[in-house]
């Protein structure tokens, strides 16, 4: 894929699709830790079970990122080439105060490295978008977002239309 | 370095409030590998069978399975084990959902609870942090409510609750124990959980699991993966269609209920409505499912959408988790039509903590009685006209021990007997004193015969699997046996030709298969499901439905790759057949005896008693068990279970070989 075309693509979260089964949990922490522990993971369900309400949250790529400005030794840098922020580990001296700034919790601590972690977007090729089966996980162009979410909602207005259409006619 | 276990047990004594975490022998894995391998081996080794199931001696064991918290899909079972208040013998149940791999997370196997603690508590596991905290504010509480409450109360949104409801609590023998996704509600495991005075377990765990071969491994999941999406893709054709997909059967996700209707009974398991499915009950169905559903939901790690979460606006947390064929059975038992009947009474008994399958039974077969003037508006004030109220009434009456509720609380098999006036003959579905599934049919199969008969778990669904329930249509036979890679190594030739055979002239129930492929079939399907059960990985997604992603093959492998251990097939049935005849003989020396060994007597309308016993012979020896349904010194032997052999009582038991045991074997008695 063109670098360009990648640097535009985003993490696309829709939470109405997500079962909750957190298969991407565990994906994450095995491909970026080796190890099973979903409190490891970059990506995570927050859930509500008792209202059947799971939204997957991770790192939104901020264009004017919180974390990058508070960061006091520049470790993190946004990497245009795929249009998301990077630690540098060599430079990172592990103070958290982008933890403390994420306005999503979407920057974690490993508290068994003892590092900051967050979502990189396995260089190109999400591993959680790829085994969400059902969805709920896409990787696409940042313009195509709205799009996407456009269609949805004109979607649900067309068919309250025609609900309402069917209810008129029978009045 | 332990690879895809922990290696620690959490041993909690609820008498003392002494908590233990205990590091466990790897030898047991390669020999049980865990989930139900261990946990019976533990209760063999520390539950004498004199043990009352309600007592501070038994044992109640909350296991993940081995393969918990591991990559591998849907691997996320909690297998917990006990002996049952009801059958008496060994009692285990399992449920999905987050708790095992949760467990795994925190450290730990198992949780061992022993004792029973003065005033009602629960139990907060926090990685090595382990407290025993007050639960008296939620006593009388529902199982879903308790959960909420708890999340609340240790402000920690990821963790996993199980708990009981008030059923439990009131030691209801077929209360369950429920954890929001799913259920452990066969055998009254929930009934022990009160006994104990536990109220509920919450679990959170921030550890990592560790894989020994972590490529391999993962390469068997993403096939294991592509193949479900196969097989969504590609339902089995030939056999209806609650059987032609994979996980839970996927009643939440289909309407069309034709089979279950028109082949199970109705009421207390009476009567079949070969007419009952038409277009306008589908239609009526139809809609009252999309009411009710709120939206398909998945267990840990398993991108298969067995449950539903449904709206129930009078419940304290307003809406409940279902999955499978609970949505009938209570519509069924109560004989009315009406589907929404079964969404709401169904939320209200999983508050309570009831088993959904037995629960209605019992309540039917109330209702039986009172109909025939056995239990009487003296036992029953005010009992209701209508089937649907009656069962709300009886509900609450089952749940409180209120009344004749005491009496019912004990299950359909006690009832009868403590209530007498004939009402004995009412208890025609009970197998081992537990309610069987309420389908009765017309001729003898003979491997339903065997499954029933000497199984011994809750549910006929924790045995059967792997073939089709019904010759397949001629056109459809050559297709199907064509992919069939599920098959073990060796048995290829004869189980094909089984499926291509069956349904022709001659080829039919119950004189064939001769019974030697009707045993090898039997140990198929039962061996399959004892893997799952100490893996922990989902029935639904390998023991339980028509070619599942999962089979002997790959199991193997996975094991292996997550383990270290090197477990080829033949080692794998190996140790399934170990957890399985260490299970015969724990039940053995509570009791358990050839005579038990016989399904509902109307399950078939036709009978064939030489027949029936000589297929249990067949089994018997296929087994390595002798006349009486005991494994032979050599079987154990061969098993590496010496020191079962040489337990007093097996050892007496095993020299009657041949011998007729007539009425005189020693049976565990009954506390009323």
């Amino acid at each position: 894929m063109a670098k360009e075309a990648m640097a535009n693509k985003v993490l696309m979260i829709d939470y109405q699709k997500c079962t909750g089964c957190r298969l991407c949990e565990l994906i994450c922490s095995v491909k970026h830790e080796g190890v099973s522990n979903p409190s490891r993971s970059r990506i995570k369900i927050m859930k509500w079970e008792s209202e059947g309400l799971y939204v997957p949250m991770s790192c939104q790529q901020c264009q004017d990122a919180p974390c990058v400005a508070v960061c006091p030794v520049k470790a993190l840098t946004r990497d245009e080439t795929l249009g998301r922020i990077v630690v540098d580990y060599d430079v990172c001296i592990g103070c958290r105060a982008c933890v403390a700034v994420c306005p999503f919790g979407a920057m974690g601590f490993d508290h068994i490295d003892r590092k900051v972690i967050k979502c990189d977007l396995c260089d190109g090729d999400p591993q959680c978008v790829r085994f969400c089966e059902v969805g709920a996980l896409e990787y696409v162009e940042a313009e195509r977002v709205s799009v996407l979410k456009q269609r949805d909602a004109a979607q649900r207005f067309s068919s309250a239309q025609k609900t309402a259409a069917a209810i008129q006619a029978e009045m | 370095m332990r690879y895809a276990e922990t290696g620690y047990n959490l041993e909690i004594d609820l008498s003392t409030g002494n908590i233990e975490r205990v590091e466990t022998d790897p030898r047991l894995t390669e020999l049980h590998l865990g989930g139900l391998g261990t946990n019976a081996k533990i209760l063999w080794d520390r539950v004498p069978p004199e043990v009352d199931p309600l007592s501070p001696d038994n044992l109640l064991i909350f296991s993940a399975g081995l393969l918990d918290g591991t990559p591998a899909i849907g691997a996320n079972r909690t297998i917990i084990t006990s002996f049952s208040p009801q059958t008496l013998l060994m009692g285990f149940s399992m449920m999905g959902g987050f708790f095992g791999p949760e467990l795994k997370y925190a450290g730990y196997d198992k949780v061992i609870i022993r004792g029973k603690s003065p005033d009602l508590v629960y139990l907060w596991i926090n990685n090595d942090k382990v407290e025993i905290r007050d639960a008296s504010h939620l006593q009388g509480k529902g199982a879903l409510e308790t959960a909420e409450f708890i999340k609340e109360e240790l402000n920690e949104p990821k963790v996993q609750i199980a708990a009981i409801g008030l059923a439990g609590e009131n030691r209801v023998y077929f209360a369950s124990i429920e954890h929001g996704r799913s259920s452990a509600s066969r055998l009254g495991l929930g009934a022990v959980m009160g006994s104990k005075g536990l109220k509920a377990i919450a679990v959170r765990g921030t550890k990592d699991i560790n894989i020994a071969k972590p490529d391999k491994f993962w390469e068997i999941c993403q096939e294991v993966l592509k193949y479900i999406e196969y097989r969504l893709q590609n339902p089995i054709k030939g056999v209806p269609a609650i059987l032609s997909m994979i996980g839970s059967p996927q009643e939440m996700m289909l309407h069309d209920e034709q089979w279950h209707t028109t082949s199970f009974s109705w009421g207390h398991a009476r009567y079949r409505r070969k007419d009952f499915w038409n277009e306008e009950v589908a239609k009526n169905w139809a809609e009252s499912q999309r009411n009710a559903i709120e939206r398909l939901v998945s267990c840990y790690n398993c991108p298969v959408r067995c449950g539903a979460i449904i709206r129930h606006p009078s419940l304290p947390t307003h809406r409940y988790m279902m999955k499978c064929y609970s949505k009938l059975t209570y519509v069924m038992a109560a004989m009315t039509d009406d589907l929404a009947f079964g969404f709401k009474i169904a939320g209200l008994a999983q508050e309570y903590g009831l088993d959904g399958y037995t629960t209605p039974q019992v309540m039917a077969f109330a209702t039986e009685l009172y109909d025939n003037g056995i239990l009487t508006d003296e036992e029953m004030p005010g009992f209701p006209s209508n089937n649907e109220e009656r069962f709300f009434y009886l509900l609450e009456k089952i749940v409180r021990r209120e009344g004749i509720g005491d009496v019912l609380a004990n299950g359909v098999y006690w009832a009868a007997r403590q209530i007498g006036k004939g009402a004995e003959k009412f208890d025609h579905n009970t197998t081992k004193k537990h309610e069987q599934m309420v389908i009765k049919l017309g001729m003898l199969n003979p491997l339903y015969f065997l499954m029933y008969a000497t199984g011994e778990k809750g549910n006929i669904t924790q045995i059967e699997g792997q073939i089709p329930q019904t010759p397949l249509p001629k056109g459809y036979r050559e297709e199907f046996v064509k992919d069939w890679i599920q098959v073990p190594t060796g048995k290829e030739e004869r189980f094909k030709r089984f499926i291509l055979e069956w349904g022709d002239e001659g080829k039919s129930f119950p004189f064939w298969p001769p019974p030697d492929l009707v045993c090898e079939l039997v140990d198929w399907q039962e061996t399959m499901h004892y893997i799952d059960d100490a893996t922990g990985i989902c029935a639904g997604l390998s023991s339980f439905p028509i070619k599942p992603p999962y089979h002997i093959h790959n199991l193997s492998c996975l094991i292996s790759a997550g383990t270290g251990l090197d477990i080829d097939e033949e080692g794998l049935w190996e140790i399934a057949r170990r957890n399985r005849n260490l299970v015969r003989v724990i039940n053995v020396r509570r009791g358990l005896r050839r005579e038990d060994e016989r399904p509902p007597e109307d399950h078939w309308k036709k009978r064939f008693p030489e027949y029936e016993e000589k297929l249990l012979d067949e089994y018997y020896k296929y087994r390595g068990w002798n006349r009486e349904g005991i494994p032979t010194k050599e079987t154990l032997e061969g098993l590496g279970l010496d020191y079962v052999a040489e337990d007093d009582m097996i050892k007496k038991e095993i020299l009657k070989e041949g011998v007729s045991l007539g009425g005189t074997t020693v049976k565990a008695t009954k506390k009323q």
